[in-house]
């Protein structure tokens, strides 16, 4: 059984300014739209590799935007 | 200046009657029974006497609303009592109710037509939800300018207060009239204060709305039904409408219709039922518009058998009834000119937080206007199509989702008569008014 | 009056707080430009952008660190006198009050953009960007600050480093307005008249100011009382001595010349000269035990000064070039007696 919860990329759109320090760190699970705002792939991250630079990327956004939140077990 | 759709402006106003001559399964009254039109709205005495008094609610509404099966008339047909479920396990008395009037759909007039009418079966449901979900606070969001509304809201609610009922404090908040301030997120932000734009929050408004306390929003005829359904059942609710989408509902009727108004209609009928209720069409419909500025557009020819049911209309139609809205194109107007204009007023009335949003509906409004009096090429279509699902999902609210949404089905449906629009060819659509034109939109938020 | 008293020689400290504040005003600059430069949402070809940002934040924390560092060692220092008060009001300061004041000011909202930035989740977005402005006012106090309280504003060294450090952040203001940043057109025409404005009449200030001989008596370099460091007669006689003395020379706008300086061996023992004024024709010593006045006497007027303090002749001499007779700063010299002074 695993240990700690999984994690996943999410991005406030609302405070989101479209820097695009995101997607250059961590381009594997973030890519520029045609007016420079993050597409984020917000699946369960698996890669150590990648998750770390999630963390870096969400420590580095200026405006505080880019999150990694808990997949929880929703029930709706 | 009219930002929004005053009655006086629906030619005629009506709420539908059961009379020999009308196909019983397009009509029904439940919300629309007693007085008519011509008496204001209905007093509580009247009201009482009518229906008997309120019951006290309580845990055991949730499972009569269970087993009703009613679903949420603002728009989503959301299960209700899943709705206050979750507000009741948040909840630990200092709940809010959020009475949701703003009714921000310019197609839209059910909402006014029944609070100017019934005002305290909207208020008792609101009670209703106070007792079962331990609210202790009964907020009535309301759009600035809604004067009929709000003056017999206050008339109601004295009438309630002097009638010594003892109900939880109700008050009313005001609210710019915006197309996107009855988003429900935008709701909770009103009413703490702040101004009618949506936020971003990863616990939903049942666990944390109005100043953090767990918060249902509903709409006002939704709660019309509960105080119906908590005095004669779920089964007596269940005897119209269909298995999953029992009970009856308001729809509002424009445009080419002989007897455009609001209407009460029987959820299992089908939408040509409804249409004869109004009169049928004044010329041979061009498609229709279903659902609101959100909606799916349909082509003539499946006016006629389509059914109102919520589950058959997304499986099979890819269409919702929304909130309610059938606005009927005449004859020779153009569905693409249509989506066009419906779009550029969508996309002018984003809150402007959201950067794919913001850009991507203005990028697609002004490729669509181009395309609208053909002055454009099969790549801008593409080029739309390509903006459509870049922006889908990425806003903070629903509203570009509902656009874009609105969009991809006019695309659809009119897809053989695209190809005029994207080869210069000029569409005569552009000369008719097919709707009433959207409004200049608001300005302010709250 | 009260008799011009001698401020303890320059230590350590002094020399450590100028190089801190020097190094804190060029930290300081980088930390503008590169946020200007991430505000203007610069990439480069072979660089992202990422990278003026992160870079921004810690020279940011440098920077603080570097101005904790010179406030510490401006407080510790005993020659100009700054208290611990005086780091934290910025106005009453006995030494250079005004322009100290100003640097104090620019330390207060640069701890609060600071704290505000390291506690950022707490203070929400809009809170934390309206302190963050705040930075356009810190940096100009700062350097006005330095050119106002250093001792070094006239050296070539200072002067080119400040030069650099208001091109370079002017530079990029400028870059930033042209780019249309901020949105707001009259936001961005109220900062370019702020800036014109700003450049100007700090620019002349600083020409007529702090660059002109005299700056450092006008700027209110306190003459003032210091610390008194041993209690007991070091010479206690009866035969005389020659020790060491160390101090200031200090010019004023009209030409006339105050030394004051410290006996290093027997440090309650102070020497102030006055160059003559209207009414006399000779420069005036004062010696002082502590606060209190031994005598003010004339003595001749020359590279090397004779005088007469009660029964004891004194003879004062300057070490070093006479030309430093003609600057601002630091001096050095003997005291010879043929008796106590006590």
């Amino acid at each position: 059984m695993s240990g700690s919860p999984r994690r996943r990329l999410r991005v406030n759109p609302i405070l989101c300014d479209g820097y695009g320090y995101c997607a250059e760190i961590v381009p594997e699970l973030i890519s520029l739209d045609d007016w420079g705002f993050p597409i984020v792939d917000t699946r369960p991250i698996d890669d150590d590799k990648v998750l770390g630079l999630s963390d870096r990327a969400v420590a580095t956004c200026p405006r505080l935007a880019l999150l990694l939140e808990d997949v929880a077990l929703e029930q709706h | 200046m009219a930002d929004h759709f005053r009655p006086t402006e629906l030619n005629a106003l009506q709420t539908g009657r059961s009379t020999p001559s009308r196909p019983p399964a397009a009509v029904g009254t439940r919300l629309t029974a007693g007085p008519g039109q011509k008496a204001g709205y209905e007093r509580l005495a009247d009201h009482q006497r009518r229906l008997g008094a309120r019951p006290a609610g309580g845990r055991w509404l949730l499972d009569v609303l269970q087993q009703s099966g009613l679903r949420g008339r603002g728009g989503a047909w959301f299960p209700t009592w899943r709705k206050w479920a979750a507000v009741a396990e948040h909840s630990d008395g200092h709940s809010v109710v959020v009475i949701n009037a703003s009714e921000g759909e310019p197609l839209s007039a059910k909402d006014r037509t029944l609070i100017s009418l019934r005002p305290h079966l909207v208020l008792d449901g609101a009670v209703l939800a106070a007792d079962t979900l331990g609210a202790n606070d009964i907020v009535v969001y309301l759009s600035r300018g809604a004067q009929t509304s709000e003056r017999t809201l206050q008339s109601a609610i004295k009438e309630r207060g002097r009638a010594g009922l003892l109900e939880p404090p109700m008050h009313i908040v005001r609210t710019a009239h915006r197309y996107i301030a009855g988003e429900a997120s935008a709701v909770v932000n009103r009413v703490s204060g702040g101004p009618s734009k949506p936020r971003f929050t990863l616990r939903r408004a049942a666990e944390n709305g109005v100043d953090d306390r767990p918060t249902l929003v509903q709409n006002v005829e939704t709660l019309a039904h509960v105080a119906l359904i908590a005095r004669h059942g779920s089964d007596w609710f269940r005897t119209l409408g269909t298995a999953s989408t029992p009970g009856s509902t308001l729809m509002t009727l424009w445009g080419n219709v002989k007897r455009p108004g609001v209407y009460e209609v029987d959820l299992g009928a089908r939408l040509g039922g409804v249409l004869e209720t109004a009169g049928g069409t004044v010329s041979p419909p061009g498609g229709a518009l279903l659902g609101g500025y959100f909606g799916t557009w349909l082509s003539p020819k499946s006016l006629q058998d389509l059914p109102l049911d919520a589950d058959t209309l997304r499986s099979t139609h890819q269409a919702s009834l929304g909130c309610g809205v059938l606005a009927v194109l005449p004859n020779g107007s153009c569905g693409v000119v249509e989506a066009a204009r419906i779009f550029s007023y969508l996309a002018a009335e984003t809150a402007g937080q959201c950067g794919p949003c913001v850009n991507g509906l203005s990028a697609i409004a002004e490729t669509m206007e181009r395309i609208a009096v053909s002055d454009a090429v099969p790549s801008d279509l593409d080029q739309v199509r390509r903006w459509v699902d870049m922006v889908r999902g990425r806003g903070a609210c629903h509203h570009p989702d509902g656009a874009v949404g609105m969009l991809s089905s006019a695309l659809t449906v009119f897809n053989d008569h695209l190809g005029f629009h994207v080869s210069g060819q000029r569409c005569h659509g552009v000369d008719v008014t097919g709707f009433p034109q959207p409004p200049i939109p608001g300005r302010g938020w709250r | 009056m009260t008799a011009p008293l001698l401020a303890a020689s320059p230590s350590w400290y002094w020399y450590a707080t100028r190089g801190l504040g020097t190094a804190t005003l060029i930290v300081l600059t980088g930390t503008v430009v590169l946020g200007i430069v991430t505000a203007t949402r610069w990439t480069g070809e072979t660089t992202p952008g990422f990278v003026a940002a992160v870079l921004h934040r810690n020279l940011s924390l440098l920077a603080a660190f570097l101005l904790a560092a010179h406030v510490v060692t401006t407080v510790l220092d005993p020659f100009a006198n700054i208290s611990l008060r005086d780091s934290i009001i910025p106005v009453g300061a006995a030494y250079r009050p005004v322009w100290l004041g100003l640097g104090v000011a620019s330390m207060w909202i640069v701890a609060g953009v600071t704290a505000s930035s390291l506690l950022r989740d707490r203070v929400g977005p809009r809170l934390w960007r309206l302190i963050h402005w705040a930075v356009y006012a810190a940096w100009p106090l700062a350097v006005i600050h330095g050119l106002g309280t250093g001792s070094d504003a006239r050296a070539p060294w200072l002067i080119a480093v400040v030069a650099s450090c208001v091109m370079a952040v002017l530079l990029a203001v400028v870059v930033r307005l042209r780019q249309g940043e901020p949105a707001t057109a009259s936001i961005r025409a109220a900062a370019t008249i702020a800036v014109v404005f700003l450049v100007v009449m700090a620019g002349a200030w600083a020409l007529g100011g702090p660059l002109q001989p005299g700056w450092a008596a006008k700027a209110g370099t306190p003459i003032v009382k210091a610390v008194a460091a041993n209690v007991g007669p070091v010479h206690p006689g009866p035969g005389g001595f020659r020790d060491p003395l160390d101090g200031v020379l200090v010019r004023d706008s009209t030409g006339n010349v105050q030394i004051s300086m410290r006996d290093m061996v027997d440090t309650a023992l102070t020497i102030a000269i006055r160059s003559p004024n209207s009414n006399e024709t000779l420069p005036v010593v004062t010696v002082a035990r502590g606060s209190r006045v031994l005598c003010t006497v004339p003595a001749t007027a020359d590279t090397t000064l004779y005088a007469v303090c009660g029964t004891t002749r004194l003879t004062i001499a300057f070490s070093g070039p006479t030309t430093l007779l003609k600057g601002d700063g630091n001096i050095t010299g003997w005291l010879t007696t043929s008796g106590p002074l006590n």
